[in-house]
């Protein structure tokens, strides 16, 4: 049995438990394991990565939104900022970014709101007025939760009169308001606004027969929309100072990441200047194919969150930092008893490649398929080779020979072949994208070790 | 789940799987043990396999150890919205669902576009099936189709669970198995079936041949395929036909050494390359076709492709030599008792007459034709023989009989998804009003008939219905739009060498100011601009 002490030497008290209670038993684990779904910012099976995964991200998130954690100096930009969070599928943007803002939340910092996308609008047919409405609804829910702060009357009533004025030209307007029509001439409040924002984005996420309608009438009128929330975004920040919740607010909107293909690409590239006029400072959690996508984006500032770096590349030593944060991250999700060693561990760590999803997915595949506890190198390598014939399911000769060349060769550059393997997971990047990969599984199946022997025979004789 | 029941489980798990071909069991447990961890949440089970017996002992297995599963039949719903309504509906049990025939449904035969826009939108609607179908989804699919599965809908591959093994052949188990009862080859009365009994036996063949593979017999497959293409080419979806009869039926016949049906797939092959408009192709088809009949002796096989070589001839204006033909399978079909050829080839020679302008014999030929067909119940027979007569009636002048033939052959036509025949009628029933004067009716008859002619590909008939339409434009008033109607028609009549239209416009020519024959034309089509032909012509 893998000897925690050992591993974990003078292990914190809240460390020990959080050991302590890892599920035991395969079934357990399974069923709490969740790869899709980010952790809530105060589950303890949260793992500090920052150093596993280098490139200082950290930081520089910190630096380009004007705080130093160091000294606590806050100096925000004066005018909104619009940032790119990217990372591979899985790579742990969303629980990472959830940390992040709570070090940025504070009275001397920022006043965070968090848009989760996914279960306000629908992401498979996502416009800029979906995303924006529904920012400006999740806005005034916190604001008024927080009975303190007041919005500006002025400023509130021109986001009011917009709706009232939609609402007024526009039949399907009146539709999709509903009970709220006659509220509405009652006079304007934040509890009413964001009802109204919210039967709006309702009603983008149920895709009922108005959507297309409504859509148009906010596009058309997303001019005047944007610049009263601009008002409100004015009044909220001399507020959050007044009453001594923050500095100003930070948006972020969490789920871009899972817009589709075509969705992704209007959304940040199309519609990059719909998405900036708000003057906000907005954090977007993004897919990392939109960074290779070619286009300048302009009005975005960005940062990867890079894979955990597992080897130096230059000595190819193993990096004990990486692997002692992936120890901690399973070893939360899967009780140590079940592993037969450490050994045994760094195996399964090492064929993850430090994407945390495929950790979690050949913890899994251990977990489907170990004859009996505890879990020992056979059964790892057994999960390596089906989690690699997944991939085998639909990886061609020529991927093989490109996934071949970019292990043997550093400037690959870009290319749609490239950019999908990065896509899939299956070519996996570093130090945010100097350090390319193919994935560690891969050396399972024999197409793969023929292209990559062939390449570097090829390489030999250059 | 405490250490005993885990215990329990496993006991369980391995007294089910002791059934299970050794290969199967790790997988089987992988599965097993994921489906048992969590019922409650939506999950993507990838269950790959390659033959029945497989499917038929996993899925009793799991049952054995789980209880109750849920089936839906993907095959029942068009759309990936309507499977995903038939999904939700069966999430409601709370029991995991089994998606059988998914591997049919994403299949890209026929027709790639819509296994492409089937997998696409389930694709984009992933969200909302993991919110609104919390069970977990067993999807069996073949090899092929996982591939597919994961090149075209890689947001919801990067989703799944996992992908289960269970492709391994027991041909113990195959041999255990109960067959599905043989699906009879029905190759006499495709023609009378409707447009939707079409595609239902479309269906039924392809569902048979996909779960019964190699346990068909080559026989009985061969045969199936065959029926299958010719249901295609009843829809008028000629490179489906095709592709079948040259890729699959024509090597199957080979290989079975069966020269007769080689024939007749030789004969079918060219019907889809003559309605195509590729006469030289579909001619070479038919004369091999007629050496094999008659080295085996086949009196009704040589009949049948007499008449198929004389219609091509007569498609081209070689009205004596087609009419050679016809009369030398008229003999054989009547000595041999053969009614459905007598009553083919009596309505074929009926048009010779008809090009050739004896119109009083091409009606009595036709007459003797739909008296048989009427005998021996050939619904597409009556159609097109009631179509033909009327016809005839048009060039006589004869308006309402005319009509009282084209109305039956419409409802005929309609009933049993001819389209083809559909567009004739439609062309012809126009005919009727540009005879009347109704010009107007008489376009907007043309105007469906056009549709639905380049919808099934008829080139021969949609130039014939261009050719037709210019006619009425003239009469109409629009003459620049008439000569650039039969310019069209010219170029499809040159492009497949459709002699009646040719020599039409030929005759057409020095009336619109252009040299007698088709160098007029042929000059205008060099133009190429269109508004330089309607502003040259109209002057």
């Amino acid at each position: 049995m893998l000897d925690i002490d050992m591993l974990f030497p003078a292990m914190p008290a809240t460390l020990r438990s959080a050991f302590s209670a890892a599920p035991q038993g395969v079934l357990q684990v399974m069923a709490k394991l969740n790869e899709s779904e980010p952790l809530p910012a105060s589950d303890r099976r949260f793992v500090e990565s920052a150093q596993a995964r280098s490139s200082k991200f950290r930081q520089k998130l910190f630096s380009k939104l004007g705080y130093n954690p160091a000294t606590s100096e806050f100096v925000p930009p004066e005018q909104g900022k619009h940032l790119l969070f990217y990372g591979h599928v899985g790579c742990g943007k969303s629980t990472e970014m959830r940390h992040l803002c709570t070090a940025l939340h504070g009275a001397q910092r920022y006043w965070v709101v968090q848009v989760d996308l996914i279960k306000m609008i629908d992401p498979n047919n996502v416009r800029y007025c979906d995303v924006w409405l529904a920012v400006a609804q999740r806005i005034l829910e916190e604001a008024e939760k927080n009975h303190s702060i007041k919005i500006d009357d002025v400023a509130l009533q021109r986001l009011f009169n917009w709706f009232k004025e939609i609402i007024k030209t526009y039949e399907s307007v009146r539709e999709v308001a509903g009970e709220l029509k006659s509220e509405v001439e009652l006079g304007y409040q934040i509890p009413l606004v964001a009802k109204l924002l919210s039967k709006f984005t309702a009603s983008f996420k149920m895709g009922n027969t108005h959507r297309e309608m409504v859509r148009e009438v906010v596009n058309n009128n997303y001019g005047e929309f944007i610049e009263a929330l601009n008002q409100v975004l004015i009044s909220l920040r001399s507020e959050l100072q007044r009453t001594n919740n923050g500095c100003l607010p930070l948006v972020w909107i969490d789920g871009c990441d899972r817009f589709r293909g075509g969705d992704w690409r209007r959304f940040f590239i199309d519609e990059g200047n719909q998405i900036t006029q708000a003057n906000c400072v907005t954090i977007y959690t993004a897919p990392l194919a939109l960074k290779h996508h070619g286009r300048p984006l302009a009005q975005f500032d960005f940062l990867v969150l890079p894979m955990v770096k597992l080897q130096d590349f230059d000595t190819r030593d193993k990096l004990e930092t990486a692997y002692q944060m992936m120890r901690e991250f399973l070893l939360k999700r899967c009780h140590f008893s079940m592993f037969a060693d450490m050994a045994t561990l760094d195996q399964l760590i090492f064929y993850s490649g430090g994407n945390l999803r495929d950790a979690l997915r050949l913890l899994r595949l251990c977990c489907e398929s170990v004859e009996q506890l505890p879990i020992d190198g056979a059964t790892v390598e057994e999960a390596a080779k089906q989690l690699a014939s997944e991939f085998r399911s639909w990886l061609t000769v020529e991927h093989y020979a490109v996934l071949a060349e970019c292990d043997v060769n550093l400037n690959m550059g870009q290319g749609k072949v490239i950019n999908q393997l990065i896509e899939e997971g299956v070519l996996l990047e570093y130090n945010t994208g100097a350090w390319r990969q193919a994935h560690p599984v891969l050396h399972k199946l024999p197409p793969y070790r023929a292209a990559l022997a062939q390449r570097q025979q090829a390489s030999r004789h250059e | 789940m405490n250490d005993s029941t885990l215990a329990n489980f496993e006991t369980s798990l391995k007294a089910v799987a002791v059934d299970l071909p050794a290969a199967f069991f790790a997988d089987f447990r992988r599965l097993a043990r994921g489906l048992q961890s969590d019922m409650q949440v939506w999950r993507l089970f990838l269950l790959k396999f390659e033959h029945r017996s497989g499917q038929v002992q996993i899925s009793s297995a799991l049952r054995k150890l789980f209880g109750e599963i849920s089936v839906v039949h993907a095959m029942a719903y068009a759309d990936w919205i309507d499977l995903e309504a038939a999904l939700r509906e069966a999430a409601n049990l709370g029991k995991p669902i089994e998606l059988v025939d998914l591997d049919q449904w994403l299949e890209d035969y026929p027709d790639p576009a819509q296994a492409d826009r089937r997998l696409g939108a389930w694709n984009i609607q992933r969200e909302s099936c993991a919110q609104h179908v919390p069970v977990p989804l067993l999807c069996w699919l073949r090899p092929p189709r996982i591939a597919a599965f994961a090149r075209r809908a890689l947001d919801l591959w990067s989703w799944r669970h996992g992908v289960y093994d269970f492709s391994e052949r027991d041909s113990a188990a195959d041999a255990a198995l109960p067959q599905m009862a043989a699906l009879k080859p029905d190759v006499r009365h495709f023609d009378n079936r409707d447009e939707a009994s079409k595609r239902a036996r479309i269906a039924e063949i392809k569902q048979y041949l996909a779960s019964e593979g190699d346990a068909a017999g080559e026989r009985l497959q061969v045969s199936l395929l065959s029926e299958l293409a010719n249901l295609h080419q009843r829809l008028g979806e000629w490179n489906e036909a095709l592709r079948i009869h040259r890729d699959l039926t024509l090597p199957g016949y080979q290989q079975l050494g069966d020269k007769a049906n080689e024939a007749v797939t030789l004969n079918d092959l060219s019907a889809s390359y003559h309605a195509q408009g590729d006469y030289v192709t579909a001619l070479a088809y038919l004369k091999q076709a007629l050496t094999i009949q008659q080295q085996i002796g086949d009196k009704a096989g040589e009949g049948a492709t007499l008449n198929n070589i004389a219609l091509i001839y007569n498609a081209q204006g070689a009205y004596d030599t087609a009419l050679g033909y016809f009369n030398q399978a008229l003999t054989i079909a009547q000595q041999s008792g053969d009614k459905l050829g007598e009553a083919a080839t009596l309505n074929n020679i009926s048009q010779i007459h008809d090009a050739k302008g004896e119109y009083e014999a091409a009606l009595a030929y036709l007459k003797q034709a739909l008296v048989i067909q009427q005998q021996i119940g050939n619904k597409a027979g009556e159609g097109v023989t009631l179509n033909n007569i009327a016809q005839i009636l048009i060039v006589l002048g004869d308006y309402d009989t005319a009509l009282s033939y084209l109305e039956p052959a419409l409802a005929i036509q309609q009933q049993i998804g001819d389209k083809a025949g559909v567009g004739a009628t439609l062309n012809n029933v126009s005919g009727i009003h540009h005879a009347q004067g109704d010009y107007g009716t008489a376009l907007v008859y043309l105007a469906q008939s056009l549709a639905i002619l380049q919808q099934i590909g008829d080139k021969a008939g949609f130039c014939t219905t261009l050719f037709n339409m210019g006619h009425i434009q003239r009469k109409n008033g629009q003459m620049p739009e008439a000569v650039n109607t039969w310019l069209r028609a010219y170029s499809i009549a040159k492009q497949v060498n459709l002699a009646t239209i040719l020599s039409a416009l030929a005759l057409l020519a020095p009336q619109l100011g252009m040299p007698e024959g088709l160098d007029g034309w042929e000059q205008l089509a060099q133009q190429g601009q269109d508004g330089a032909v309607a502003s040259k012509t109209s002057k």
